[in-house]
């Protein structure tokens, strides 16, 4: 019994799936005007003047906003850490620092006429040098992205935990390698979009927006347009997948409130996928370099990595923290007792790094998931082997990191174990020697996960923004029929938690699922949310709902209570009826008691009326999530295509909520790892020119990229009142270093060494056939 | 983006269409729409009036023979995919109709449209020139035959004249024929893909070849070379490697993102081998 841990379908799914979803650009108010916007073509220029003149007479144009004393009449953006981000304006008056980036905004009757207008906006522009890639911006001699800051670096951290340098020069072997991860693209299936619709009279705005935490923007908008958040209503509809890309406040986002608010008019803006290409963030994009010290049987005695962080030409909302995460992730589930991590960060003229599922917790992983592999091939050890001596064994639970993060539970090394075993490590390297005899190159990779996600509290080191909170919040209430609306401060966006929310509220209610409808993404009618991202779904949000449902319990045996004329403390709540306990009397149903609640016919005023309650929950803690995955692949050495025969996962998220989920959201965090294997490159021309804005350039991962999939699940339930884990990001982490584990594994013939990502059929080929030098 | 404004006008029949074209080069004729869509919305083509040939009679259907095998330009490419007709005696154009693009692509886009747009990468005109098809032109004056050697003459540019329009594909069938493509990801255009089509006799003689390459800088080049060592011979692992050889020395290509001219041209030399085994092996089998 319970609707915990069933497979119950997703809530939404019916409606979106027949095309009733209804997101931003679905919505229509009257009189609203169109945005459209002028962006930038040139990564670096000065703006010496815009004519606007043909764009405003063109049909249909209600205004033009562009240049310098409009984009400074505009209030600024909020980014991350507030003192070191350089000011950031909805629109650039001066100078445009990556290409993309907004100039002007034309709003017209309709969104056709107001691109025809833009296209009429002439900007004359004096190109300056352009700064790309990380190591040339920390060059002496390098052009500067923001002059008056007088270096592209942004700032470098230096952690040197136990002892680092006594430790390589303990060590039999010393590994050096270079591993780039490349720059993606959140590519939500939605782009952005924003309808801000202003009422003059009494000064509110209403904004529906592509957003995944409303209340965060309603705070911020409150504080950079100087409107009471009382007169303030962010609304999150459908929205159409965020990655991370959605957390922010945009340049052109606020552009479009603030027009609303010049104009008194709604106006309306949805981004095209070109513009999504170049003008949402951007995500990844470390160069490490580094060293692991090894014992002769293969311990790991100490890490080392000086790596870069490339973090675009702005700051957005958690732009300087991705890197820092990668930091403190970076020894993953390994027992690591000394690490020497440098970090420098630096802006080029490229948009914003962000926060993308996994962001910062990925790179880690396939660093170090890369350099085990290459590591254990240096010095003739079996990657698999090596992995299993360096594991934090379930003895050593729990387990302080070098980061000082606290490994709870689980058993590591059992779950590599099981990967290995079902995708038949033994018998693929058995038949590997036949195999390539007859031209057929098989490998196979591993690779460990874990996540640190749920981040909290609300006050956690990794939090640079003033206005961002690590709580969840739930108010649940009750109708006089005894069905349930559960208001959740989550902003689910594809995750499914509203049904998840749904499943554990159910049973401690103890009413059917079906009685309880989930509502998110509305400051009007939810309590204070921190929305959805960093796998928090369960792990903060569902725990908010589990206080506030146990309170709801609460409130219903003192209406018992009056009702049995007996005190609450003996009202006992059982199979879904209250009675007195030990008595014998007829029990009262749940409907009956949310009646009474509301109507009091049968008991004095002995209770507050009503049956709802709140709750706030700030964890403790953050949580982990773990796992092992493994990758069998082909590799056409003619070709350099590589196949995925099979993908093995192998994951703890503690108590499975609803396992169906669970599956969805490993299968869309290892479609993400395949396109960073094999697949998907942000890429930039010599000029910073977005060469890959469009998905012919950008390859995304579809259906029949997916591997088959085996999926297994270990439960160790984590500390927490529901057992949970974090899932939304894990398929993204250990996928990618796994697949190109076992492309390695394969050409072990050819000892290719990989060094960057994506592992397209003409970068591997060229690794497998080397131009022959004279 | 949104393309600029255009005139829309839906053909009744293929004069209508014809006149409608011949009144100027700012006229355009759009079939499944799947190219001229995006060249559209780019911004790239700025036709002022396009004529919509999609409900035009008489521009369908599908006509197999052992000899041949015709196509109406309206065909779609899902069309020529799925018909089992055109797989058992026409091999080649099964597999060359299975690899373009998409599902959503292939159920829209036509075969006329494949030709008629001269894109080096679309796939269609390989198949053509390997299999030394032809198209019917119907235009202001009149109809005529254009064989696929004189059809392609620069990419995006065919032989038609202005106010033509494809009416017709007339394809010679033969079982010894395949396909072989280089995507990288399954809904994207190929690197290069090489199109086989042989005549082979009782003896196991390859009679007549036609070999052909998508991805090249030219649109759709007949690989004279490939084809000479290949006829007259019984087509032997050496014969197999000294023509896939010949093709890939021949191929005009250049580099991009997709790859550098010497990967480009290893892929074409391995694709030619597996598609001339397994026409071979069809023509034997
Ligand atoms: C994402 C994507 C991927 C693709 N990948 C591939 C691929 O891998 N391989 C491949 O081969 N193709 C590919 N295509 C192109 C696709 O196959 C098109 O359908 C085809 O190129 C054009 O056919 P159409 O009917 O859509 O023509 P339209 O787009 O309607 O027209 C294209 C051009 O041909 C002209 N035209 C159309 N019909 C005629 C006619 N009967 N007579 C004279 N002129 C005519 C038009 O005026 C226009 O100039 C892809 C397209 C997309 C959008």
């Amino acid at each position: 019994m319970g609707a915990v841990g069933e497979r119950l379908r997703r809530k939404n799914d019916p409606r979106l799936l027949v095309g009733h979803g209804r997101y931003v650009d679905d919505i229509t108010v009257p009189h609203v005007v169109h945005a459209s916007f002028v962006r930038s073509p040139l990564a670096h220029a000065e703006i010496l003047g815009i004519d606007t003149e043909d764009a405003r007479r063109a049909r249909g144009v209600v205004a033009v906003f562009a240049g310098d004393e409009v984009a400074n009449a505009m209030p600024l953006l909020p980014t991350a850490a507030a003192d070191e981000s350089p000011p950031r304006r909805p629109l650039t008056g001066d100078r445009v620092r990556y290409v993309g980036e907004a100039v002007a905004m034309v709003l017209a009757e309709t969104a056709a006429q107001a691109e025809h207008a833009a296209a009429l906006v002439a900007v004359d522009y004096e190109p300056l040098p352009v700064v790309l890639g990380p190591w040339k911006a920390l060059a002496g001699d390098a052009p500067l992205v923001h002059p008056e800051r007088g270096t592209n670096k942004i700032g470098e951290i230096h952690k040197v935990i136990g002892d680092p340098d006594g430790a390589f020069a303990a060590a039999d072997h010393v590994v050096k390698r270079r591993h780039a991860v490349q720059r993606i693209s959140a590519s939500p299936l939605e782009p952005r979009g924003t309808l801000a619709v202003p009422e003059p009279a009494t000064g509110e705005l209403t904004v529906w927006m592509a957003c995944q935490s409303p209340h965060t923007i309603r705070t911020w908008l409150s504080d950079i347009l100087s409107i009471d958040e009382s007169k303030l209503r962010v609304i999150a509809p459908d929205v159409g997948g965020g990655f991370g890309s959605k957390l922010n406040l945009y340049s052109d986002e606020l552009a479009v409130m603030w027009g609303a608010l010049q104009l008194g008019r709604p106006v309306k803006w949805t981004e095209t996928r070109t513009e999504n290409f170049t003008a949402a963030v951007h995500a990844r994009d470390q160069i490490h370099h580094v060293e692991m010290a090894l014992r002769a049987d293969g311990k790991i005695l100490g890490l080392r990595s000086h790596f870069v962080g490339d973090l675009g030409a702005y700051f957005h909302f958690f732009t300087p923290v991705v890197p820092d995460l990668t930091i403190d992730t970076l020894t993953g589930n390994y027992d690591i007792p000394s690490v020497d991590i440098k970090l420098e960060k630096v802006f080029t003229n490229t948009m914003s790094i962000e926060a993308l599922r996994g962001s910062g917790r990925a790179e880690a992983t396939f660093v170090l998931e890369r350099m085990i592999e290459e590591s254990a091939r240096e010095i003739g050890m079996d990657p698999l082997e090596m992995r299993l001596l360096n594991l934090v064994s379930p003895e050593q639970l729990p387990y302080e990191t070098p980061f000082e993060l606290t490994y709870d539970s689980g058993d590591y090394p059992a779950m590599l174990s099981r990967a290995a075993e079902l995708i038949g490590y033994e018998a693929i390297k058995g038949s590997q020697r036949n195999l390539r005899e007859k031209g057929i190159y098989r490998g196979v990779g591993v690779a460990t996960y874990n996540l640190l996600c749920g981040f909290s509290p609300s006050g956690h080191d990794w939090n640079p923004m003033k206005f961002f909170p690590g709580h969840e919040t739930a108010l649940i209430r009750v109708d006089p029929h005894g069905k349930t609306v559960v208001y959740s401060g989550l902003s689910p966006h594809g995750q499914g938690s509203d049904t998840v929310v749904a499943q554990l509220v159910a049973d401690e209610l103890q009413i059917p699922f079906d009685d309880i409808a989930v509502k998110h993404g509305d400051t009007e009618t939810i309590p204070y949310g921190g929305g959805t991202h960093g796998s928090r779904g369960a792990v903060v949000g569902g725990h908010a709902a589990l206080i506030a449902a146990q309170r709801v319990v609460a409130k219903a045996k003192d209406v018992a209570g009056a009702m049995l004329e007996a005190s609450s403390e003996d009202v006992v709540y059982e199979g879904g009826s209250f009675r007195v306990a030990g008595s014998r009397e007829p029990a009262l149903a749940w409907q009956e008691v949310a009646e009474e609640a509301h109507f009091l016919k049968h008991s004095g005023p002995m209770f507050e009326p009503g049956l709802e309650a709140t709750a706030f929950y700030d964890p403790p803690s953050v949580n982990f999530a773990f796992g092992a995955t493994a990758a069998h692949v082909e590799v056409d050495v003619e070709t350099g295509v590589v196949s995925i025969i099979e993908f093995v996962s192998v994951d703890d998220c503690g108590v499975a909520l609803n396992p169906g989920i669970v599956d969805g959201q490993l299968h869309g965090g290892i479609a993400q790892g395949v396109g960073q294997a094999l697949y998907e490159q942000v890429s930039h021309d010599e000029d910073g020119q977005v060469v890959s804005a469009s998905f012919g350039s950008y390859l995304l991962p579809s259906a029949v990229e997916m591997p088959k999939l085996t999926m297994e699940r270990f439960v160790t339930p984590s500390a927490t009142p529901l057992g949970v884990r974090g899932v939304g990001e894990s398929g993204t982490l250990a996928t990618p270093a796994a697949i190109v584990n076992a492309v390695v594994d394969a050409l072990e013939p050819f000892g290719v060494r990989v060094e960057q990502t994506p592992l397209r059929p003409n970068v591997l080929w060229e690794l497998i056939h080397p131009e022959p030098t004279e | 983006m949104r393309p600029p404004d255009f005139e829309y006008e839906l053909a009744e029949d293929v004069q209508g269409a014809v006149s409608a074209l011949a009144q100027g080069e700012s006229v355009m004729a759009i079939a499944g729409g799947q190219s001229l869509i995006p060249l559209l919305r780019l911004r790239i083509a700025r036709p002022s009036r396009v004529v919509d040939i999609g409900r035009v009679p008489g521009l369908t259907g599908i006509s197999v023979s052992d000899e041949s095998t015709e196509l109406g330009a309206l065909v779609t490419t899902a069309d020529v995919a799925a018909s089992d007709d055109i797989s058992r005696s026409n091999p080649l154009w099964t597999e060359a109709a299975r690899v373009i693009a998409d599902p959503l692509v292939r159920n829209l886009g036509t075969v006329g449209g494949n030709l008629a747009h001269a894109d080096p990468l679309n796939d269609l005109p390989a198949a053509l020139v390997a299999s030394r098809g032809e198209v019917l032109a119907e235009g202001p004056n009149g109809v005529r035959t254009i064989a696929s050697d004189d059809l392609f003459v620069s990419p995006f540019t065919t032989s038609l004249e202005p106010g033509e329009l494809i009416t017709r594909l007339i394809v010679p069938g033969s079982p010894s024929g395949a396909y072989e493509k280089l995507k990288r990801a399954a809904a994207d255009y190929g690197v290069v893909a090489v199109a086989v089509q042989l005549d082979i006799g009782d003896g196991g003689d390859i009679r007549s070849a036609g070999v052909s390459l998508s991805g090249t800088s030219a649109v759709a080049p007949r690989s004279n070379r490939a084809e000479q060592t290949l006829v007259g011979t019984n087509g032997g692992d050496d014969v197999i490697e000294g023509a896939a050889l010949a093709a890939a020395e021949d191929a005009d290509l250049a580099a991009d993102e997709r790859g550098s001219i010497r990967y480009k041209r290893a892929v074409v030399g391995a694709l030619a081998a597996r598609a001339l085994r397994r026409a071979i092996a069809r023509g034997n089998g």
